[in-house]
């Protein structure tokens, strides 16, 4: 049994579930203390070794593999294992993974690589050696094998959303942490001035001695946020990155709205790496920036001097009237006016790109082509509409 | 004590916690060996009930520390009680006491605030810590936790080491809101924690609810398994379901095709959009709950 377990923790890690010695230690006193019955074996090994819920598919297959249910099958696992163990090899290498075992094992082995699948890349990605020569192969080459890290620093055409949620858990981690840093100016003053009323009422408890100084706290503009979102294919990757940090900044405003659009608006909600528009967007229409200013100009008090309007897009309108008297009237009433543009500098203004156009009514535009140049692009833009 | 999974799954099961053959071998496992353990799962599937559950069936005090953004050790652990101590120098100041007197006192555990973590630490008896949403806390705090769930002490500068007399047993939950550290899974056991199967969740109803007649239950547990299986923005929690079964209970509903269930289906599901999808197609969702039954 100990043997058998210790193959178990040996091809566990071979199939990138990094059990460690802690962990398998766990597992053994489990087992001790509860028995080798199938099913309680099952989930103790389970619940000490498998701490995330994308390995479990590959440890139930394992666990099959190596602890058959029927007695008949375990029989003639004994009698094929044998050999090996007396070999004194001392049970197989990590990297030896069940490859060149028998045929009904090395069936199974193809699907369990099908179900390491997306979402466990990198865990794929460090389990090496096992997987020579075919996961890699296996897997598209995309962003997939990449970690956020890398992927902040290539160009948005080419990454694929798709790729990208699967990334959302960690993304909304960094815009929450990205939100906090600059709420943190608001929420906990430590300069500034000093809020004498509270500060005497504290000292009171004290008898008087004044311990601690009480700030006073900066107050956030009040400030209403309009988020106009190209999401037609050519940006659509730009801007799941910019939804997922200005959603996380929604605390700093007094009043945010959303909107999608390719040719009209479309008020969006933005949870969970999805967009859930309103209405009904037609994702196959063509970019119409004109037909969008004329349709937002229409409503008398969505733009007041407290809006702050953030514009992410190409400006790539196919040829269609830019509408730059109504693009004037509208960043008039507002109190600024923030164009972000994925598109690298030098192609603005090539083929039907408008940018031109509304450049000079923008209180800021910026140039992003990567996650990071956007990411970075933020605070100046809050900075400079005096946020 | 508690020798086999099973007398705690019994135990559960009498405070109305129905739970999969998992759960019991985990949650066993993880009282018997003194670790963490680790609840992720949807939320709604039941992991803060989870502790609040075994806190009742073993007689364990139920401490509860909830997680959020920017919680700190002086929220989770302990913080000096100033004005106390203020209070004291200066009465002291009038005795005219010496300084090391005056030290030592104030620096004893008489001055200290106990937040949960430090109160879970010197309870005199077992208690079941509940630390809910660890997803939430920051990074730092997480680090934090590792020390703390390892050796199960605390050092404070001023005072000393305290070390726990009884190990509490210690629930985690995450709603995977962020990938939590290798560290700190490497230390706990781990649950994965579903939404219950349409058996178990009918034996839940049963224990829950018990005046709902059986096969009105039965057709419950199955919509609203039917419902889980659909692309919503949020999926009804057990909770939901129970609530739900309780207030067509109240209604006197007695088949799910009563034209009056229609309107209750805000208490499964809080969101409107949801509601526009479940309601567009409430007939065919009830054919194809029946259809679970037959599978």
């Amino acid at each position: 049994m100990k043997r058998r377990l210790f193959r178990f923790f040996q091809e566990l890690r071979a199939h990138g579930i990094q059990a460690s010695p802690a962990e398998t230690l766990d597992a053994a006193r489990a087992i001790s203390l509860l028995g080798i019955e199938r099913h309680v074996l099952r989930a103790a090994l389970a619940t000490s070794l498998v701490k995330r819920k994308g390995d479990l598919p590959v440890f139930e297959r394992l666990f099959e593999l190596y602890f058959p249910a029927a007695p008949k099958e375990l029989r003639k696992r004994r009698r094929h294992d044998s050999p090996r163990d007396s070999s004194g090899r001392g049970g197989p290498q990590p990297g030896n993974s069940l490859l060149g075992r028998s045929k009904a094992e090395d069936r199974a082995l193809p699907s369990i690589h099908h179900l390491r699948g997306s979402d466990q890349c990198r865990e794929a990605e460090e389990s090496g050696p096992s997987n020579e020569g075919e996961a890699p192969q296996g897997q598209s080459p995309g962003l997939k094998q990449h970690s956020i890290r890398t992927v902040l620093d290539r160009p948005f055409p080419t990454i694929d959303v798709q790729d990208v949620r699967e990334l959302q858990s960690e993304l909304e981690w960094l815009a929450r942490a990205f939100a906090r840093r600059l709420r943190c100016r608001y929420a906990a003053a430590h300069r500034g001035r000093v809020d004498y009323r509270r500060t005497f009422r504290w000292s009171l408890a004290q008898g008087g001695i004044m311990c601690r100084i009480a700030w006073q706290k900066r107050r956030p503009r009040h400030a209403d946020l309009v988020v106009l979102c190209d999401l037609s294919h050519s940006v659509a990757t730009a801007s799941h990155f910019f939804l997922t940090f200005v959603y996380a900044l929604r605390p700093l405003f007094r009043r945010s709205e959303f909107y999608g659009f390719v040719d009209t608006p479309v008020e969006i909600d933005f949870t969970n790496g999805t967009v859930y528009p309103s209405g009904k967007l037609d994702l196959g229409a063509r970019s119409d920036y004109g037909k969008l200013l004329r349709s937002l100009s229409g409503h008398p008090f969505r733009f007041s001097a407290n809006t702050v309007l953030f514009i992410l897009g190409d400006a790539r309108n196919n040829w269609r009237p830019p509408e730059r008297e109504t693009f004037a009237r509208i960043a008039g009433q507002c109190h600024a006016v923030v164009w972000i543009n994925p598109e690298p500098q030098q192609r603005w203004n090539t083929g039907d790109s408008v940018i031109g156009a509304y450049a000079p009514f923008c209180t800021l535009l910026v140039e992003a082509t990567t996650p990071r140049e956007l990411i970075g692009a933020l605070p100046a833009a809050f900075s400079s509409v005096g946020l | 004590m508690i020798e086999r999974p099973e007398q705690l799954r019994d135990k559960l099961e009498s405070v109305g916690y129905l739970c999969a053959p998992q759960l019991e071998v985990s949650t066993f496992l993880a009282l018997r060996l003194n670790k963490p353990l680790l609840v992720e799962g949807p939320a709604g599937a039941g992991k803060t009930q989870l502790a609040v559950s075994l806190s009742q069936a073993l007689g364990y005090e139920l401490i509860r520390l909830q997680c959020y953004e920017g919680l700190d050790s002086t929220h989770a652990l302990y913080e000096w009680n100033y004005h106390k101590q203020i209070l004291r120098l200066q009465s002291d100041r009038l005795r005219g006491a010496a300084w090391e007197e005056v030290e030592e006192q104030i620096f004893s555990p008489a001055y200290l605030l106990e937040r949960p973590l430090l109160r879970a630490l010197t309870a005199s008896r077992r208690t079941v810590l509940l630390i809910d949403e660890v997803d939430k806390a920051d990074e730092e705090f997480e680090a934090f936790l590792l020390e703390f769930l390892g050796e199960f002490q605390v050092s404070i500068p001023e005072y000393g080491v305290i070390r726990a007399h009884q190990r509490p047993l210690v629930v985690l939950t995450s709603n995977r809101a962020r990938e939590l550290s290798e560290a700190l899974r490497r230390r706990c056991f781990y649950l994965y924690l579903d939404f219950p199967t349409v058996e178990l969740e009918r034996n839940i109803l049963r224990v829950r609810v018990p005046d709902l007649d059986e096969a009105l239950r039965e057709h419950v547990a199955r919509f609203v398994h039917t419902l889980r299986k659909l692309q919503l923005r949020k999926h009804p929690s057990v909770a939901e379901a129970i609530d739900w079964a309780r207030s067509l209970l109240a209604l006197g509903i007695r088949e799910l095709q009563d034209p009056r269930t229609r309107q209750t289906l805000g208490v499964l599901l809080k969101n409107d959009e949801d509601l526009d999808t479940v309601s567009g197609k409430f007939p065919s969702l009830l054919s194809q709950s029946h259809k679970v039954a037959r599978s």
